[in-house]
């Protein structure tokens, strides 16, 4: 079924929520906190505009290939404790973006604050183990590693890693504790009873599911993810937004590329258009489609297809209601 | 035919030094390739660190044996970080081709004549680990072992028990120490770079640091092999090193099963126990006119074990990667990268 | 116990080696010889690379020529020998053709006298007075850079035509070693053998040489490729392809290095620059090798076939949503790369010889000349391969000539470490 269809309410939205919650039996029925609601009050919705409480700040951001930029960001901020979506039309530069952030591309120039801290010259892996995890465009998942493996490899910190604590047998108890930590999450994910599968047999949808709960395991900040939903089919990808919100009600900051404008509008506090290389627009979900460069954006990047899934969003959304405040009520966090 | 030493001499090669060296190279390229995804194809080199760095230090320097056996080590070491600070953060192929390339540079300039006063040239060093059988406990003069049904012969002289009693001893430390270390979370962060570099790097682990162990554990197999031949063979020779010792060895982990704890140690023993027993075959065919001369001489024989040699390498690529012990879902060169 | 290596098992039982030759001059250009008595041969021990002299050792025995010009030297043992023409001993007016050539590499073999051959010519039949040994740096540089031309002609060639392969398929193709010694052989063949004319011989052995190289594309490669083989997978597979090979033609072959037919022996210069002198060998691998090279670069980016081939290098799929026969482009670019390949072997026996081993000589310096370049650039490939031809001959100024592939496959390291994507290869985008 295409989501889209249903989104013909508000009200609608809040199902799939509900059954979205939908990992662990506990989470069932439930719908996740959302602790972003009203962070973004009195934040200017324009390119580049200044959050309360930034967990990320990007200033000046630019790299080149060849002749062409394919980033030239001025000034972002990602609010932390929020859903942050970033999107664009294809080749707007998004998972370049999301490269430089994370370290695994260096910009030609500007800086990269983390959790007010610059991070060039800290390599990507540091940078992971400070809490900014990312996940792939393409699924990574680990192929030939079972699934409990692919989630214990995610803690951090392990004794056992060192090498000549490996030969030795210190590192047991933490293994113990790793072990039960990653049940504990592929429980949550609703996937416990995969854990000794290979990775690579999984589906599409679900080693996405996998990344998204291998990432939880490394104790993240702020979670990246670049294209979560991208080849999912549409229940999963129902689980996979209730499992986003989790992360937020957990107090994770999430930001993530996507596509989807239904994905989008469906779980994102804020949204950050990016065109050619640079952020062109800012603003709550709802009022994004209704910004002219972004339509323009779309327009010109010969993606007419995208630009009117766009209006239909905006069209179905009653102009009053702000998204950011639709999960209500149920906050019986997990 | 005489199959009586056919098979005596094929089971002999099965455990013979040449099985321990390569049994013990292929561990190391077990745990570069089979576990790490590192594609080192200049095994041969971290055999030559360590020969020569016994052969140097020992005959050319003058120092105790024991003193040569660390140096020889420790030149595998720094060959490690020498071959793994400018290669491994490059793509696979890259790292293939510089150390093939090492491999062929140590060979040619350990041959030179240029450096013959401290390496002997083409000649090698020889005749400077006298002491190991000095060190050796059993009588040299009698012999050891048995008959096989009162016929196959697997009676060895004190000088090869002794030789196959240390070489063997020091394929179960290295099987040991890779067997603790794989089931260890070190040897979990290997099998993730294996897989994804990208992925394991966002899961916060030091890419370069692990691919870095690796390889510098892995090569001291290897130079652990080169030291165990020196000083096995009293000599070391700079043609013994050429590249495709790497790719005989590769076959033997490959035979035995990549991403095996015992895979390369029972593949080695096969590569040695085929290709004698291939060649006495023909020797004997030969021998005794049933192959004619003019499809096959004696001269010949060598040649055409080696042909097997990479015919084996293609068929088990091509119709079982996992080779006898292996796992097929676990061979990561399966794989389209 | 068996040697690790198989060349290392030849056994010095047999007695009956000598070197020999017979001193002839030539009395005026093209005109007949006339031998030359009195003139003493020396031997020493050697090391022999590469058909080249490393290093001498003692001497082993000296002899002087008879009434026919014939001299003899008894050799202890088979094995690697320099044989020195003693230029003192020249009557006046005789002088060596080649003033590098007075010291001659010898791989004597078992029981057999081996014949070695010093050219030489009376007053200035062949212009030997601009061959002294005393040539100034620049002299020895300039004849030097011509060699490491035609050497880089020769790398270009293989270079190209891996890097081709590479650039359609993503192989990193270890066989291309034997491609090298299987074209060689079958111009060998068919020269040598059949008696045919070099050139055609040489002609025939390209297309054979592409042929062959296709045959394994459609009989090898391209079922690996439908059953999703990985590249590594493939890699791996070109090795063991590589060694069956490589020992096959050790089978075959002997180990035993053999001159083509025609141009084994030829001293008549045809014109010189300079201090270099132009053999009409070398002018035949300078004009093919440039002509090939060009109409390469140039067929790629001008014919139908050509576009294709970079439209595949590009993306297989893009190029097949295109409607272009991947398969069939594929295969062209093997025969393409083989015939390169081929004649870039054929090159290097015709300027030195061929034998089993060349294949795996030549490769690192075509793997070398390749990353220099930028994998999968057809350009870089040939630049790369005259950077490593002429720096591979230059380096013998500097360093001993066993020393020369050193060089270039240490510049090779240096330019991963600092531009991994070689010099001409444009950067990755991550993602």
């Amino acid at each position: 079924m295409n989501a889209s269809n249903e989104m013909s309410d508000a009200g609608e939205t809040i199902e799939f929520g509900r059954t979205s919650g939908g990992g662990g039996a506990a989470g069932l029925q439930k719908e996740w906190d959302n602790p972003a609601i009203g962070a973004f009050d009195g934040v200017d919705k324009a390119p580049g505009s200044p959050k309360p409480d930034p967990i990320l700040v990007a200033r000046e951001v630019s790299r080149s290939f060849g002749g062409l930029r394919a980033v030239d960001v001025e000034h972002v901020e990602i609010q932390r404790g929020a859903i942050t979506a970033l999107i664009g039309p294809n080749g707007a530069g998004k998972t370049t973006f999301f490269n430089l952030l994370t370290n695994f591309d260096h910009p030609d120039t500007g800086t990269v604050k983390f959790n007010g801290e610059e991070t060039s010259g800290v390599r990507s892996h540091e940078l992971a183990a400070k809490g900014m995890v990312r996940t792939f465009q393409l699924t990574k998942v680990l192929a030939k590693m079972s699934v409990l493996d692919n989630m214990m490899l995610a803690a951090q910190n392990q004794s056992g890693e060192v090498m000549r604590r490996g030969l030795m047998n210190g590192w047991r108890r933490q293994e113990n504790e790793v072990e039960q930590r990653a049940r504990e999450i592929l429980d949550e994910f609703n996937m416990t009873h995969m854990e000794s599968e290979y990775a690579g047999a999984l589906s599409g949808g679900q080693r996405k599911l996998l990344e998204m709960a291998r990432a939880m395991m490394a104790n993240p900040s702020l979670i990246m993810l670049d294209e979560p939903m991208a080849g999912v089919n549409p229940a999963l990808t129902q689980s996979l937004l209730g499992h986003v919100k989790r992360l937020r009600s957990e107090g994770i900051t999430v930001m993530f590329v996507e596509h989807d404008m239904d994905v989008v509008q469906d779980i994102s506090d804020w949204v950050v258009v990016m065109a050619e290389g640079s952020i062109i627009a800012e603003g709550p979900p709802r009022s994004i489609g209704e910004n002219q460069a972004v339509v323009d954006a779309y327009l010109g990047s010969s993606h007419a297809a995208l630009t009117d899934e766009i209006r239909e969003a905006v069209e179905q959304v009653p102009a009053d209601t702000d998204l950011t405040d639709l999960p209500e009520g149920d906050d019986t966090d997990g | 035919m005489d199959w009586n030493s056919i098979i005596s001499n094929s089971l002999r090669s099965g455990i013979s030094q040449q099985a321990i060296i390569f049994a013990l190279a292929a561990i190391g390229l077990n745990l570069h390739f089979g576990y790490t995804g590192l594609l080192n194809f200049g095994q041969v080199a971290f055999m030559a660190a360590g020969a020569y760095g016994v052969g140097i230090t020992t005959n050319t320097l003058g120092a105790p044996l024991w003193v040569g056996i660390i140096v020889g080590m420790l030149a595998g070491v720094v060959l490690g970080l020498l071959l793994g600070l400018p290669t491994l953060r490059l793509k696979a192929d890259y790292l293939a081709i510089v150390t093939i390339a090492v491999g062929e540079i140590i060979r040619l300039v350990v041959r030179a004549a240029v450096l013959s006063d401290t390496t002997g040239g083409s000649n090698g060093i020889n005749g400077f680990a006298n002491s190991f059988q000095d060190w050796n406990p059993f009588n040299n003069s009698a012999t050891y072992g048995f008959r096989l049904f009162d016929r196959i012969n697997l009676e060895f002289s004190g000088a090869d028990v002794w030789e196959l009693l240390v070489g063997w001893t020091l394929v179960l430390l290295s099987v040991f120490v890779v067997w603790r270390l794989i089931r260890s979370p070190w040897g979990r962060v290997l099998r993730s770079i294996r897989e994804d570099e990208d992925a394991a790097t966002a899961l916060g682990k030091d890419v370069f640091r692990f691919k870095m162990q690796s390889l510098i554990l892995g090569g001291s197999f290897g130079t652990l092999a080169g030291i165990f031949y020196a000083v096995q063979q009293n000599s070391v020779q700079p043609d013994n090193y050429a590249t495709q010792q790497t790719f005989f060895a590769l076959t033997a982990a490959i035979l035995g099963g990549l991403a095996t704890i015992w895979g390369p140690v029972v593949g080695a023993m096969l590569f040695w126990i085929i290709l004698s027993f291939t060649e006495n075959v023909l020797i004997e065919l030969i021998d005794n006119n049933i192959m004619p001369d003019s499809i096959m001489e004696r001269s010949q024989v060598g040649p055409v074990r080696f042909m097997l040699v990479g015919l084996t390498l293609m068929l088990l690529m091509i119709f079982r990667p996992q080779g006898i012990f292996g796992d097929k879902r676990e061979i990561a060169i399966d794989e389209r990268k | 116990m068996m040697g690790l290596v198989p060349s290392a098992s030849a056994s010095a039982q047999t007695e009956g080696e000598s070197v020999e030759t017979t001193l002839l001059a030539q009395t005026e250009a093209g005109g007949d010889k006339s031998p030359v008595e009195g003139v003493e041969i020396i031997v020493y021990d050697a090391v022999i690379v590469d058909r080249q002299i490393e290093s001498t050792g003692a001497e082993v025995g000296r002899a002087s020529s008879d009434a026919t010009g014939y001299v003899s030297v008894a050799l202890p043992a088979p094995g690697q020998y320099a044989v020195e023409l003693n230029v003192d001993t020249l009557p006046a007016g005789v002088e060596l053709v080649r003033a590098d050539k007075q010291i001659l590499p010898v791989e004597a073999r078992i029981g057999q006298p081996t014949r070695v051959l010093f050219n030489l010519a009376e007053g200035d039949a062949a212009g030997a007075a601009r061959n002294k040994t005393s040539d100034s740096v620049l002299t020895r540089g300039a004849r030097l850079l011509f060699e490491g031309i035609i050497f880089g002609l020769i790398i270009g060639l293989c270079a190209i035509g891996l890097s081709l392969i590479y650039g359609t398929t993503g192989l990193v193709n270890f066989a291309l070693s034997e491609q090298i010694v299987f074209g060689a052989l079958v111009a060998y063949f068919l020269n040598s053998i059949l008696g045919l004319n070099f050139i055609i011989a040489a002609l025939i052995a390209f297309v054979v040489g592409g042929l062959g190289s296709a045959a394994l594309d459609l009989g090898l490669w391209r079922p690996l490729r439908k059953r999703g083989t990985g590249l590594t997978a493939m890699m791996i597979i070109s090795i063991g392809l590589a060694l069956f090979l490589r020992f096959f033609f050790l089978f075959l072959f002997g180990e035993r290095s053999r001159p083509y037919e025609q141009y084994a022996v030829q001293t008549k210069i045809l014109f010189s620059v300079g201090p270099v002198d132009v053999l009409p060998k070398e002018l035949i691998i300078i004009v093919v090798g440039l002509f090939l090279l060009i109409g390469t670069a140039v067929g790629l980016r001008r014919t139908k076939l050509g576009k294709a081939m970079r439209a595949v290098a590009d993306s297989n799929d893009l190029a097949a949503s295109t409607g272009i026969d991947v398969d069939r482009v594929v295969t062209s670019v093997w025969f393409v790369g083989g015939t390169l390949v081929t004649a870039g072997a054929v090159f290097f026996g015709l300027n030195s010889q061929i034998n089993w081993l060349m294949g795996q000589q030549l490769l690192l310096l075509v793997f070398a000349a390749v990353t220099l370049g930028g994998l999968g650039t057809d350009f870089g490939a040939m630049v790369g391969g005259l950077v490593i031809g002429i720096f591979t001959f230059m380096a013998t100024l500097v360093v001993a000539p066993e020393l020369k592939n050193v060089g270039a496959l240490l510049v090779m390291i240096l330019i991963l470490m600092f531009r991994p994507q070689g010099i001409f290869g444009r950067a990755e985008r991550i993602g």
